[in-house]
């Protein structure tokens, strides 16, 4: 199988962490072996799209030979992650990459609670911004099983509490935005142009109440949370803080599939996400 | 008397996915029901369309119970289904990520 090296992040940005993910997939395709030996540190943005990737093909990988960055890894149960209520409570400091299947959906959002709850525990904010930070979570991962026509997806958070920010990835190996608008509404749009119409709320069901989740979502951690967000889908990515939105074309690149992962600081005052989803 | 469903002990106190929806519809059946909110915490905006999309279907079932935060994503999502909705035009710059690339 083919070697594909780990690309170290020039720095600790979301934007960073892009490029990382953006020189580490760039052109890869089949089955391959992910080589992180030399990785000096790893985020949410770039360790769960290789988990998912190694999850949905055969593929494998080297371990870092830093030990931290090992015990690290085998901390957040890299890569195969847990996929239940029990497994997610033995994870005590560390928030587990999570595996989410839509089996059966009690069980689903059970897990999903625990994920948020962990979350929640490990931000510990002085203020009430649950709403703020359950919403976002909840509409991301509601698209995977709405959109992506696969059952699964993963889910994985990290939150530094020296830089008081919260790092979330949320990742499927679906149909992607573009097809998802060509299934569900006959369009024949480009990575980009489905990327902006999701921006824009335009829904891929044919009913027009829909169509809020990625759009809203964008604005409560953006807008709300002063938070960054990436999404990527296909050959694009959609990187937006609350001071520009910036479509990037990523030649020789293509995930089949969502990528969505954003940053957020400590919050610091309490958050109304109503007025965003109403407007 | 009509049956009651403790939506946040049944299922979580944090309800999401819209499946959950069509799964308390097959359990419900047209019967007369009391979906109790007393247990649960916040709501999604797509269980809250589910929920009211199926509402408008059954007129058999009651929700009670809400708190604030689960009343107004209700009321927001009902306000989305009866009004027509505005594509908020997004300023977006297009550039090659090779642009950041150093």
């Amino acid at each position: 199988m083919r070697l594909v090296k780990v690309v170290d992040p020039r720095g600790e940005t979301l934007l960073d962490q892009l490029v990382s993910l953006y020189l580490t997939f760039k052109n890869v395709h089949g089955d391959v072996v992910f080589d992180l030996s030399h990785v000096h540190w790893v985020f949410p943005i770039l360790i769960l799209p290789i988990a998912s990737y190694i999850h949905d093909t055969d593929s494998a990988f080297f371990p870092p030979l830093r030990t931290e960055v090992e015990s690290y890894l085998g901390f957040v149960k890299f890569p195969g992650g847990v996929s239940s209520v029990r497994g997610m409570r033995r994870g005590e400091n560390y928030i587990p990459i999570t595996l989410l299947k839509e089996k059966n959906p009690v069980e689903r959002t059970r897990l999903q609670d625990e994920f948020l709850e962990m979350i929640y525990k490990v931000l510990n904010p002085s203020v009430e911004v649950k709403n703020a930070i359950y919403y976002p979570i909840e509409e991301l991962v509601e698209n995977i099983f709405q959109h992506s026509e696969r059952n699964e997806g993963h889910v994985f958070a990290q939150y530094y509490p020296k830089k008081e920010f919260l790092d979330l990835c949320i990742v499927d190996r679906g149909i992607g935005l573009a097809n998802s608008y060509k299934k569900g509404k006959g369009l024949d749009v480009s990575d980009e142009e489905a990327i902006e119409m999701a921006l824009e709320g335009y829904s891929v069901k044919p009913e027009d109440s829909r169509g809020y989740g990625i759009r809203t979502s964008k604005r409560v951690i953006c807008e709300g949370l002063d938070g960054e967000f990436v999404l990527i889908s296909g050959g694009a990515a959609l990187y937006s803080s609350k001071y520009e939105n910036v479509i990037y074309d990523l030649p020789n690149f293509y995930w089949g599939g969502v990528i969505v992962a954003y940053r957020i600081p400590k919050p610091k005052r309490p958050v109304d996400i109503y007025p965003f989803l109403e407007g | 008397m009509c049956e009651r469903i403790d939506l946040g002990k049944e299922i979580a106190p944090v309800l999401s996915s819209r499946e959950l929806v069509r799964e308390l519809e097959k359990k419900v059946a047209g019967r007369k029901v009391i979906l109790d909110f007393k247990n649960v915490e916040f709501i999604s905006h797509s269980f809250a369309h589910e929920l009211l999309m199926y509402k408008l279907r059954n007129q058999n079932i009651e929700l009670v119970n809400m708190n604030p935060s689960v009343a107004k994503m209700l009321e927001v999502v009902e306000q989305h289904l009866k009004g027509k909705k505005e594509h908020l035009e997004v300023k977006i710059i297009r550039e090659s990520i090779l642009s950041i690339i150093g």
